[in-house]
């Protein structure tokens, strides 16, 4: 049980870190292209002063430029944020379809430097589960990063999810290169091992649909509980 | 002298705006959203400097830097990145990169490294040249 907190601090801390850094790189590239339109209309200012017309159209173009970055930047930090606060509540609730909305928006830079599209396809019903968010998180982008390794590019990953009364399954394909050994190799290592215990989760691959499938249990906490006290 | 610059970055919308600024600066600029693109694009042309986004999709700025320096030992390459560190900077240093610049960019700042780029090529194409007439001469005497 130690070895296992011990692992998951650790490789937490780097999934906590890897995330943060590409969504800072993010919040760069809007910027540059902000400061880049800034100094556009700078160089108009200095023109007109020669004598040279302002194009009142373009400035617009400009403007609308410069706003689209900032929701760009302003969507990014509000992840960002989600993402840091999801390791406030220890024992959960996590929302499912919040969870996935956030891990793709996360994930977002990863999946763009491989030309892949991911689409989180809305629940019928919600599903919380009594687990951190931030655990969550952090073993749905190991999904995610599995699915992306196992697909071609130009291609889109779609998640969908459903549950019944003690678990919900999540689904992440079509996968064009998924074989069992991809998945093997996630599920043995520790970090995955140590995040799939306490959710009471198992990950399989369904090679007839090419859809890597993460199970969760919905109650696997008090379901243990009941099993101590017996 | 109007600098050939050739701008290598994943985001359009940089690119669009960064190389009008440029233009109207003097510069000829030849833009394109990959470094395998860049790549190709040295193959048959040159430029008197490169500028390079550190991260893109595919082959990122570490591996461009090292396939065009591999190839085209006198090619300047500026690398631009989001997030730049002292390691990064040295180690791109270490292979064969001109300078370094973090993003966002200051154009003044960005515009004196292509200029001092474009000297320091001039430099080595006309060393080269140099000696590619000494060895012509050695051969065939004068």
């Amino acid at each position: 049980m130690k070895l296992m907190l011990t692992v998951l601090g650790e490789t937490g801390l780097r999934f906590f870190g890897k995330m943060s850094a590409a969504n800072a790189h993010e919040i760069k590239n809007a910027l540059a292209i902000i400061n880049e339109n800034a100094g556009l209309l700078e160089d108009l200012v200095k023109l007109e002063k020669k004598g040279v017309l302002l194009d009142l159209a373009r400035l617009k173009r400009i403007a609308d430029k410069i706003k689209q970055q900032v929701m760009r930047a302003d969507e990014i930090a509000k992840s960002t944020n989600q993402f840091s606060h999801s390791v406030d509540q220890v024992h959960g609730p996590a929302d499912l379809e919040q969870s996935l909305n956030l891990i793709k928006t996360m994930a977002m830079r990863f999946a763009t430097q491989r030309h892949i599209g991911i689409e989180v396809v809305p629940g019928q019903r919600p599903v919380t589960l009594p687990v951190q968010p931030f655990m969550l998180l952090h073993l749905l982008w190991l999904c995610l990063n599995s699915a992306m390794a196992s697909t071609n590019a130009e291609k889109t990953i779609r998640i969908t999810f459903n549950r019944t009364d003690s678990a919900c399954r999540i689904r992440f394909g079509p996968l064009s290169h998924l074989e069992t050994a991809t998945v093997e190799a996630l599920t043995s290592s520790v970090e995955t091992a140590a995040l799939l215990h306490p959710m009471g989760g198992k990950i399989e691959a369904d090679l007839g649909r090419s859809d890597l499938v993460l199970s969760l249990m919905r109650n696997h906490r008090q379901e243990e509980e009941r099993m101590t006290q017996e | 002298m109007n600098e050939k610059v050739l701008l290598v970055d994943d985001e359009e919308d940089f690119l669009e705006i960064m190389s009008e600024r440029m233009e109207a600066r003097g510069m000829s600029v030849t833009t394109c959203t990959s470094a395998e693109e860049a790549v190709d694009i040295i193959k048959t042309e040159t430029f008197d400097a490169i500028i390079l986004d550190f991260m893109m999709p595919g082959m990122d700025g570490f591996q461009a830097l090292k396939e065009i320096k591999s190839k085209h030992p006198e090619a300047q390459i500026i690398l631009l990145t989001g997030h730049a560190t002292i390691e990064k900077g040295v180690e791109a240093m270490k292979m064969g990169a001109t300078d370094f610049l973090e993003k966002p960019a200051d154009i003044e700042a960005l515009e004196k490294k292509i200029k001092d780029a474009s000297a320091r090529r001039m430099l080595i194409v006309e060393k080269e040249t140099e000696e590619r007439i000494r060895d012509l001469i050695r051969r065939f005497g004068g």
